[in-house]
């Protein structure tokens, strides 16, 4: 992978996401499990008070990145610096300014709710425990019931409350929906969306479920194995990424290939083909009528953030 | 760090509760034990056996030590590297030495104070039935013993500690020799040269310990 496109308007969006100073800024990261390599030469910012959404398919490397934003994993070259400073080697001080979630709702089983707000709480002066309690009240749990003895969706909504309360600049979310149903999940991005664009906080998040960063992105940073990586705000990639469909009809035994105009040439299981472009209407029919389709029957629908990920990524 | 304290206070209360009711019933046990040796036996038989043939009369002690650190290193730590959970501490507003070394400090000062509480039941239990001479060999006899109990602390802090998988079996191997130096030999004086350089051994756990934590926060893999 090399460095996030954010450059002219070619056929694909290159427009700059970030005009506030970088809360993270990497620059040429290159990354490798022996002679594997996951990222290679990446760049890309995320602009203070925004809200980054990292997508991609799994094994792209998205779990690397993140280890390596929140520290937990030192990169083979490359500058990842996080606040200003470099990711893996933040000072006390940077750390009090950014809450992380991990994967799973990491948090400690053997306090209670309260011994948790307790423990935490002393570390970071800027401690909100109206909000804490605002949260996890919401629970109806007495304060003394244990995390270890909390459903997931439970311990999620202690985890975001923790996070939250210790009021950081920046959060970065690991996969917060793993194991949550959608009530929880709702819950648990609804007071994310509210907290974050009250208090102008900039998040770096990754899901699973794409839906979701629809309601609470500004900018995403798509990754695909074996191409450069797309940095765009959501507005653009949703507003010029498009689906065209060709009903079955028309489509051909063999398809034509890929190419500049058409990014991707996905078939439905009705037979029907969907032919997904940066591209204006009139481009894509003159590309597929260049290899013999009949393009008079293109039809462009409406796609959400979840069909346009997977038209941008592929299927497999 | 007196968040810290309290954490693991609250993490390790069951376990410390049950090491010091053990360790508070094997006491009381080995009094009397001791006292049932000299209802059966005259005392100038046993002074016998003990001076002169070199039995122990306080055996059972020794492995008490061993198992009391390791269980308090697995209680302390397993907790914290399941799930990866020590990524929680590692990114509390402390650098990551002084975070793991107040681990290590509280939990080598509830360790120590079992450890000191078997040297004085072992002191005055054997200054109730024998001699004061005997006290003094007794407790540089169990001296060892006790340094084995730090050992095992602070060996299984390191071995959890440790993300890779050929360090974590070479940490085991390592420690696993340093307690068994600590219970090579029950003769009287026998350690007297060598303790200094056992105690050194096993101090030098803990800055292995803390390297093992460094590589855990950048992601080692084995």
């Amino acid at each position: 992978m090399t460095s996030a496109e954010t450059g002219d308007a070619g056929s694909e969006p290159r427009v700059s996401a970030a005009v506030a100073p970088a809360a993270v800024a990497v620059e040429g990261l290159t990354h490798r499990y022996g002679p594997r390599i996951i990222h290679e030469d990446l760049s890309f910012t995320v602009g203070t008070g925004r809200i980054l959404g990292l997508l991609g398919k799994n094994g792209v490397g998205k779990t690397t990145l993140i280890k390596i934003l929140m520290g937990f994993l030192a990169p083979n070259a490359g500058r990842c610096r996080v606040l200003g400073e470099p990711s893996h080697r933040l000072s006390p001080a940077t750390k009090r300014r950014i809450g992380l979630v991990f994967e799973g709702h990491l948090a400690y089983d053997f306090l209670s709710i309260a011994e948790t707000e307790r423990f935490f709480a002393a570390w970071y002066p800027r401690w909100r425990r109206d909000l804490f309690y605002d949260l996890v009240d919401r629970l109806d749990l007495p304060r003394t019931h244990r995390v270890g003895h909390l459903s997931e969706g439970q311990r999620s909504q202690v985890v975001l409350a923790t996070v939250m309360a210790q009021d950081p600049d920046l959060l970065i979310l690991d996969d917060y929906t793993m194991g949550l149903d959608a009530g929880y999940r709702r819950l648990f991005l609804d007071f994310l969306v509210h907290f974050a664009r009250a208090d102008g906080k900039t998040l770096l998040v990754t899901s699973h479920v794409v839906q979701d960063m629809e309601r609470l992105v500004d900018d995403v940073l798509i990754l695909r194995r074996g191409s450069p990586p797309l940095q765009t705000t959501l507005d653009d990639f949703l507003g010029r990424f498009r689906r065209y469909r060709l009903p079955a009809e028309a489509v051909p035994a063999a398809l034509p290939p890929s190419c500049e105009t058409l990014h991707a040439l996905q078939p439905e299981v009705d037979g029907s083909l969907s032919v997904f472009a940066f591209a204006e209407p009139a481009a894509v029919s003159a590309a597929l009528a260049g290899h013999g389709l009949n393009a008079g029957m293109l039809i462009e629908t409406p796609m959400t953030l979840e069909d346009a990920f997977v038209g941008y990524t592929g299927t497999y | 760090m007196r968040a810290l304290l309290f954490k693991e206070w609250i993490k390790l209360r069951p376990w410390l509760a049950l090491l010091v009711v053990g360790h508070l019933t094997f006491a009381v046990w080995f009094f009397l034990s001791m006292r049932q040796e000299f209802r059966v036996e005259h005392a100038e038989i046993i002074f016998h056996q003990a001076s002169r043939i070199g039995r122990l009369f306080y055996d059972d002690l020794r492995y008490v030590p061993l198992v009391t650190g390791a269980l308090l290193g697995v209680a302390q730590f397993l907790p914290e590297v399941s799930r990866g959970r020590l990524r929680l501490a590692m990114h509390l507003p402390v650098p990551l030495g002084a975070l793991m070394a107040g681990h290590l400090a509280l939990g080598l000062a509830a360790l120590l104070v079992l450890l000191a509480f078997d040297l004085g039941a072992l002191a005055v239990t054997v200054g109730v039935f024998f001699p004061a001479p005997f006290v003094a060999s007794a407790v540089a006899t169990a001296l060892p013993w006790m340094l084995a109990g730090v050992a095992a602390y602070l060996g299984a802090a390191l071995v959890l500690l440790e993300p890779v998988r050929w360090r974590q079996a070479l940490n085991l191997v390592v420690v696993g020799g340093v307690i068994w130096l600590c219970h090579l030999s029950n003769a009287y004086g026998a350690y007297d040269l060598a303790l200094p350089g056992l105690v050194l051994l096993t101090v030098l756990i803990a800055p292995a310990a803390l390297l093992a934590a460094a590589r855990f926060r950048d992601g080692a893999v084995s």
